[in-house]
């Protein structure tokens, strides 16, 4: 019984690795580390392209969506300078208007007025409509508030609304040609 | 009879312990490459689809304004000598075609395509005695994802 566990103590070996053997660790986990933080850096690079592109693969196409559903159905309309112009009846602009008066005609053959006017925010300017109710007041609500900027503009008898994007992008819808 | 024996690192073996780790690096740097091939394929895959996803916003924009214009366009300048659709069976040349910007992309870059106008007459032929002309206004825009080259056409009716 004493004589196993003496046997034991004699026969020990050295413990640990030489300094080639960690070295040679050290080294590829190193390697290893930098090869994943480099993958990592790519992912949050591709992610970043992705967040950036987003105007015009999600918030543009909702815009436009939108956008076409009003003005299609337009029977006609004025662009204007600015919401105050358009709201004070100031004289039409053919291009870079910054607001549109919208002209419905209901049901009963009324005529009904809208508008749509790019204005500043915090973050950069919105795309809003306002109509009015029975009694006068205003009501609105946000159609885009991450466009940079709106521009709308009659060519050639139709609504052009030229979106701008954050980064620098541009896409025009069209419509209005009732 | 021992009680209790500690095996040591040597009784392992000496072949075991050469080499290992040289085993271990080699799986793990290829599981390291295949998992950096696998993220460069999902990157690439995500990256194109997202290409494809904005030309189809641009090229959806623009037809968007080539069919309020072929709804809009009177019909006088329609079956005219300068009309924006020509004739494609009487007119010469039978079709418009032009280099288009579509719009721009990140940071400014223009994006371009092709546009071809044309129109072809439907008018019924036991309607031809009515007077009535109906015209389909054609718009196809030819446009480049990658490598591939894609159209996209509106046609709009419009009845004289």
């Amino acid at each position: 019984m004493n004589r196993g566990i003496f046997q034991s103590h004699v026969r020990r070996t050295p413990a640990g690795f030489t300094l080639l053997e960690m070295s040679s660790a050290m080294s590829v986990l190193l390697i290893l580390a930098v090869a994943l933080v480099v993958m990592l850096q790519q992912h949050v690079l591709f992610m970043e392209m992705f967040r950036r592109q987003s105007f015009l693969t999600v918030e543009a196409p909702k815009i436009g969506n939108l956008i076409g559903r009003i003005i299609n159905h337009t029977d006609h309309y004025f662009v204007y300078g600015s919401k105050a112009d358009a709201l004070a009846g100031a004289q039409p602009v053919l291009t870079g208007g910054s607001a549109v008066r919208l002209f419905f005609k209901s049901a009963d053959q009324e005529t009904e007025e809208r508008l749509i006017a790019v204005e500043p925010t915090a973050a950069g300017n919105a795309l809003r409509f306002y109509s009015w109710r029975a009694d006068g007041s205003e009501t609105s609500w946000t159609i885009s508030n991450r466009i940079a900027n709106a521009q709308f503009s009659s060519d050639q008898g139709i609504l052009n609304v030229m979106l701008q994007g954050p980064n620098g992008e541009e896409v025009t819808y069209g419509g209005g040609a009732r | 009879m021992p009680l209790l024996r500690i095996p040591s690192r040597r009784r392992l073996g000496p072949r075991h312990e050469q080499g290992s780790l040289l085993l271990e690096v080699s799986v793990a740097m290829g599981f390291t490459a295949l998992l950096a091939l696998m993220v460069m394929k999902a990157s690439l895959l995500a990256l194109s689809n997202n290409q494809w996803t904005i030309m189809q916003t641009l090229t959806d924009a623009y037809l968007t304004r080539e069919t309020a214009l072929s709804n809009r366009v009177p019909l006088a300048d329609l079956t005219g000598a300068t009309s924006q659709w020509p004739d494609a069976t009487a007119d010469d040349p039978p079709k418009l075609q032009q280099p288009v910007t579509l719009g721009k992309l990140v940071n400014g870059k223009t994006v371009e395509a092709t546009l071809t106008r044309f129109r072809v007459n439907e008018t019924p032929v036991p309607d031809a005695d009515t007077g009535i002309a109906v015209w389909r206004l054609h718009s196809v825009l030819a446009y480049q994802v990658g490598e591939k080259q894609y159209v996209k056409s509106r046609s709009t009716l419009r009845m004289q």
